[in-house]
């Protein structure tokens, strides 16, 4: 894109209103979030229709509506289909979290889980994991808040990121799950139904017959049946996403909150409609050489096909998706994050004696110090959206099979589960740096398994489910 | 190179979009009946 798509003054006046509507939203939900279980998990009775929303708004990143577009362009069809099994992790996470809720009916995080089922050191490698994962979402999405807003509207970089960091910061910090929760619902049908109107005025403008006509013609790798990149990058994209979701506080802290019964159902028709997101974004990517656009950058190619279609308009439209795509993720981030430091560090660590009141307190500490420490991270652009997303992927990778094993085998070995944490990772980031980002999930993932399977078949342990369900603030569990 | 067939690709994006204009309907009816029936949270 040569020149911006939006006058800087609608940009500034977007930015501006949308702000205003997100904080106002956080002080008046935050009413009901005064309690430690408000602030941390909603009151652990979210319903339904809101418990969908808030996972698939959560789900839906600024990293799928730009990254998508830009794999699709790349690797074709199967990268379009390779993003949108991302929501296998939602579907796969709906029994899971039911069986979270009813194995820890007062739990608060996943580091809880692992600390109680496996012990410190294994607590303590998950933590690593976790915590550098969580960065690393929140930096890339702070990126992509700056780079957006700088080339659809011209704000410059460090204003747009600040300023949407400072927006998620404030209502999390003063409404909590309530506000996060609350938002997301919103943000997650304004994200849906301005999807499906920019995929429709796309049609209208080009037939996808056309679309299909013109890569055949000129790039017809792209529609390769056998393209073996991005058929790794499918299975890549697959086990990742079931990592993040597996192991993440953002998952966990949602099915502690939704109410009993609910989890199953809520996380199950997520799925559904995030199913179809990245193919109709990555639309967007495919559309573009059919549109005859040259796209200088992979990463803006969504932006630039909606401006060239709709204009304006589209631009406009496509500003309001990726803030709340944004907004909707960082905000869970911060949410989850700020539960995970102040239920496993600050209280496990720092202050053992604290009551709820003063954890109460400090979580909303920690809210702003994680938001200054991102910010100071995206304060320069470290590396492309891709690179900074997919070198998580071993990490996240290595996490999923003790996650699953400790939820449903009660033999799983605490050592094998360890070492499948800190030796799948490494496995897995040899392979992100000797073979290719699409191979480092992949690589983790299998290392994992078979370190948690072996382990556990050479010396079975024997976990008591209960000691789940007890007090989980206190030490002395672990 | 075996290609994707226009039928392959079209239905695709058909059925995305569908799916896509359904989970918005869906999503807003479900949280008006939990509105109504007092179990938004």
């Amino acid at each position: 894109m040569t020149t911006t798509a939006i006058e800087p003054t609608t940009a500034w006046l977007l930015l501006g209103a949308f702000s205003v509507v997100w904080v106002t939203l956080g002080v008046l939900w935050g009413r009901k979030a005064r309690s430690l279980d408000g602030y941390m998990v909603a009151g652990r009775n979210v319903g339904f229709a809101l418990g969908a929303a808030t996972c698939v708004a959560t789900w839906i990143t600024s990293n799928t509506m730009l990254l998508a577009p830009q794999l699709a362009l790349e690797m074709g069809v199967w990268g379009m289909l390779a993003y949108s099994t991302a929501s296998f992790g939602l579907f796969l996470f709906a029994p899971m979290a039911a069986r979270i809720r009813d194995l820890m009916p007062n739990g608060y995080t996943s580091g809880e889980f692992i600390r109680l089922r496996y012990g410190k050191p294994a607590w303590a490698a998950f933590l690593t994991i976790s915590l550098f994962y969580s960065l690393t979402w929140m930096v890339s999405m702070g990126m992509a808040a700056g780079i957006l807003l700088e080339a659809l509207a011209g704000i410059p970089y460090i204003y747009g990121m600040s300023i949407i960091l400072c927006v998620c910061v404030l209502y999390t910090l003063f409404g909590g799950l309530f506000a996060v929760i609350g938002t997301d619902f919103i943000q997650s049908w304004l994200i849906l139904a301005g999807i499906v109107c920019l995929a429709i005025a796309i049609i209208v403008h080009t037939p996808v017959r056309e679309v299909h006509a013109t890569i055949a013609e000129n790039r017809p790798a792209l529609l390769n049946v056998f393209f073996p990149a991005a058929l790794m990058a499918l299975f890549n994209n697959l086990l990742f996403g079931l990592g993040e979701i597996f192991h993440n506080n953002v998952w966990w802290s949602r099915a502690f909150a939704l109410g009993k019964g609910v989890g199953r159902r809520a996380f199950a028709f997520a799925g559904l409609l995030w199913l179809p997101v990245p193919i109709v974004a990555g639309f967007l990517g495919l559309a573009a050489p059919a549109l005859d656009i040259n796209v200088a950058s992979a990463d803006m190619v969504g932006p630039v096909v909606a401006a060239h279609i709709l204009g304006t308009g589209g631009a406009i439209l496509l500003f309001v998706l990726v803030f709340c795509s944004l907004a909707s993720s960082i905000d869970s981030l911060l949410a989850a994050t700020s539960d995970l430091v102040t239920k496993d560090i600050v209280q496990q660590v720092l202050a053992p004696s604290a009551t709820n009141e003063q954890l109460r307190r400090y979580a909303g500490w920690v809210v702003i110090g994680i938001g200054v420490v991102t910010w100071a991270l995206c304060f320069r652009r470290i590396s492309t959206l891709a690179q900074v997303l997919f070198f998580a992927g071993p990490l996240v990778g290595s996490a999923i099979w003790p996650i699953i094993a400790g939820l449903y085998w009660n033999k799983t070995n605490p050592t094998g589960a360890l070492l499948a944490m800190v030796l799948g990772s490494a496995s897995g980031l040899f392979a992100y740096l000797e073979i290719g980002w699409y191979s480092g999930a992949l690589v983790g993932t299998a290392v994992s398994m078979v370190i948690v399977i072996g382990a556990t078949w050479l010396a079975p342990a024997s976990f008591d489910w209960r000691r789940l369900a007890g007090d989980t603030t206190g030490a002395s569990n672990a | 190179m075996t290609l994707f067939s226009t039928g392959f690709f079209t239905a695709c994006i058909y059925a995305a979009i569908t799916l896509a204009a359904i989970g918005c309907v869906l999503l807003a009816a479900f949280v008006i009946r939990d509105v109504r029936k007092g179990r938004l949270w």
